[in-house]
């Protein structure tokens, strides 16, 4: 029997963010049953990490913070404290989900450089070293700390949709949840998918135009998402040592295997500020950057 | 220290649930289930009627184990058959117990499944009790997937002791049971598979129903005496095929072919076509014929020089065809919260049981001849 595919685009809002997802599919069935489980997906990671939404287990853990109480956790949570744990480790302290805290100096409503004696307050509330966790609970010991999962979860949330629609038997499609990619698989066709990186200097044009077959696109960087204060343009990503926004790269893209992994990486470029471009060449890695000077610098 | 920090982000993505191929695989579903179901059955002819209830629930306990209980309470209520004999022209009647009596049965059962890599243990037990009859069980089962997951081999053991204390009568008989599956799962393709299951029992003791009798011409009534052992076997063979292109529908097929050594052979086809409409309602339409031939010593009436030491006239030693089938209805609800999948199933089914539809023929006449129906009507919740 000719298989009938169809074309599904599955456009919506999830995480903060408009998502789209396009796939083959073989019958309506699969349709409901895919557009049901990917709302499902994202409700549920939304309502366990989304720090926006007070009841949601991440903001549960942070109002716990300095109570001296052990938070239960289920599996996937452990698990990506255990993936977040991994990136501290590889990146010697400066990718920490505990850096959240410095939002509070450096939001977009301040107009001013936040003071030294700010700062001094909140540094020691940073800390992964400090979290004790489990595979069962974490405790947040001081009060004030936070955990933040941004860099980690949207990304793996891209895998995690790309997964559960190749368990439906979906197997050609692009999952893209706010800017970041993960290919389903390649198009019934055998062609790629068109992915583009926006130019970090006019977000409204395309830079780079890609054809991806598999793998994964994430990007970090300030392409809307910066300060001005003094006509110095700040950058959202805070170096969590320093306490104050990277400098050095405006954007980075990057390519790999899993969304999350190239999610992570691109923070981590960002952090490293000056370093950033020697880092993403030492580690051979599938990249598109923008420096502060507006220079750009690809291997994609 | 290139490429070093890819691979170790990315061996630790993998550790990640989301990125895991089919997070089901190898391991029963860390869900709680709940079931309630309700069932009436009934016979025409003001036969008998059972109202069931059936309430279940399975649990994880930590990452391999799975608890299973099970309760089922029946109402029997109408009356049934205890014996035929001829009128005065020679034809046959089926003569009815006269009193309507309500009979209570409740029945429990608990098992425990342990979940290996490739292997699933599981043992289980049960209880069964009705004034006049108890009954207990002890079961163990290994199922074992092989050739990447493509196979799987079921074998389980059971051996049951049933004790019956009859109304109105002053003893109290027993039987034991044993019965032994080996069975066989073997995935075709993507989109089918074939099951086969054998089934061995052997049951020994007291075998005959107390409340049945014979009518011997010329020479009155006699209890139901049947063998005092009997062996079975069974073999079930099930065709199961997706269709993707149909909205996801699915053919079950199944043949059972049945032998005993009281000299019953029976044949049973069922077909079920599942089919998804819209919004997570599938409604299963299905079919079934079953035929079997006699019992050796089963005879609507008897006469004095063929009666003998073994006799039974029940219906169900009968040789005679059911021919009927029904309908379910499936609706599912996915949900976020505490509880993640809500199930309603509603069913109704009707059968027609005939001596002249026993394959090959029959000439015993429509005396025994009934039909009977089935709904039930149930609730699964996971969480």
């Amino acid at each position: 029997m000719q298989k009938k595919w169809q074309v599904v685009n599955f456009a919506f809002q999830a995480m903060g963010s408009p998502c789209h997802i396009q796939f083959y599919a073989s019958s309506q069935r699969q349709i409901d049953l895919a557009k049901q489980q990917v709302n499902r997906c994202l409700a549920r990671l939304e309502q366990r990490y989304s720090r926006y939404l007070s009841d949601s287990l991440i903001s549960r853990i942070n109002r716990s913070a300095g109570l001296g109480k052990a938070i239960p956790i289920d599996l996937e949570t452990a698990a990506l404290l255990a993936y977040a744990d991994q990136c501290y480790q590889d990146s010697e302290g400066l990718f920490d989900v505990t850096s959240g805290v410095l939002r509070q100096l450096w939001s977009l409503e301040k107009t001013t450089l936040p003071s030294a004696a700010e700062l001094d307050r909140v540094l020691p509330l940073i800390g992964w070293e400090k979290v004790q966790w489990t595979e069962h609970s974490i405790t947040l010991p001081l009060v004030g700390m936070q955990l933040d999962f941004g860099g980690i979860v949207k990304e793996y949330a891209a895998d995690s949709v790309a997964q559960l629609l190749r368990n439906l038997e979906i197997h050609s499609g692009v999952v893209e949840l706010g800017g970041d990619v993960k290919i389903i698989g390649a198009q019934p066709d055998g062609q790629g998918w068109p992915v583009s990186i926006r130019d970090p200097r006019q977000p409204d044009q395309v830079i780079v135009s890609l054809n991806l077959k598999s793998g994964a696109l994430a990007s970090s960087g300030d392409y809307e998402r910066f300060q001005l204060i003094d006509g110095v343009r700040y950058s959202h990503i805070l170096n969590p040592k320093t306490g104050k926004p990277v400098s050095g790269l405006r954007a980075v893209s990057i390519v790999s295997e899993h969304c999350v992994v190239a999610g992570s990486l691109a923070t981590l470029a960002m952090l490293k500020g000056e370093q950033g471009l020697a880092w993403l060449q030492e580690n051979q890695l599938d990249f598109f950057c923008c420096q502060n000077d507006g220079e750009i610098y690809r291997t994609l | 220290m290139s490429k070093n920090i890819i691979n170790s982000l990315s061996l630790a993505a993998l550790a990640l649930p989301g990125l895991m191929q089919d997070a089901h695989a190898g391991r029963a579903e860390e869900t709680y289930n709940a079931d309630i179901l309700y069932g009436h059955y009934a016979e025409s002819n003001q036969r008998m009627s059972v109202d069931i209830v059936n309430v279940s629930a399975s649990a994880p306990i930590g990452k391999a184990f799975t608890l299973a209980v099970d309760f089922v309470s029946d109402t029997m209520s109408g009356a049934s058959p205890m014996f035929n004999m001829k009128d005065q022209n020679g034809q046959v009647k089926q003569i009815l117990s006269g009193a309507s009596i309500t009979e209570q049965r409740y029945a429990g059962v608990a098992s425990l499944s342990y979940a290996l890599e490739d292997v699933t243990l599981n043992f289980g037990g049960g209880v069964s009790s009705e004034n006049d009859y108890q009954s207990g069980h002890f079961n163990t089962g290994l199922s074992w997937d092989l050739n990447k997951k493509l196979t799987t081999l079921n074998i389980s053991a059971s051996v049951a002791f049933d004790e019956v204390s009859p109304t109105g009568y002053n003893y109290t008989k027993s039987k034991t049971s044993q019965q032994y599956l080996l069975g066989v799962t073997q995935i075709l393709d993507k989109h089918s598979l074939v099951q086969s299951n054998m089934t061995f029992s052997y049951q020994n003791g007291f075998l005959s129903d107390p409340y049945k009798l014979v009518f011997v011409e010329g020479g009155g009534v006699q209890s139901d005496a049947r063998p005092g052992k009997k062996f079975q076997w069974g073999w079930l063979t099930r065709y199961a095929r997706h269709f993707q292109d149909l909205n996801d529908a699915a053919l079950h097929a199944d043949y059972r072919f049945y032998i005993d050594d009281w000299g019953i052979q029976a044949h049973m086809v069922e077909l079920q076509w599942q089919q998804p409409i819209v919004d997570e309602w599938i409604i299963m339409p299905r079919f079934r014929y079953y035929t079997q031939n006699q019992a050796d010593f089963y005879q609507s009436v008897f006469n004095t020089q063929n009666v003998g030491s073994v006799h039974s006239s029940d219906y169900r030693l009968a040789g005679f065809g059911t021919l009927g089938g029904g309908v379910k209805i499936m609706k599912s609800f996915q949900l976020n919260g505490f509880v993640k999948d809500i199930k309603l199933q509603a069913a109704f089914d009707y059968f027609d049981r005939k001596a002249s539809y026993q394959i090959g023929g029959n000439n015993q006449g429509s005396f025994d001849n009934f039909s009977f129906y089935m709904v039930t009507a149930s609730v699964n919740v996971k969480f």
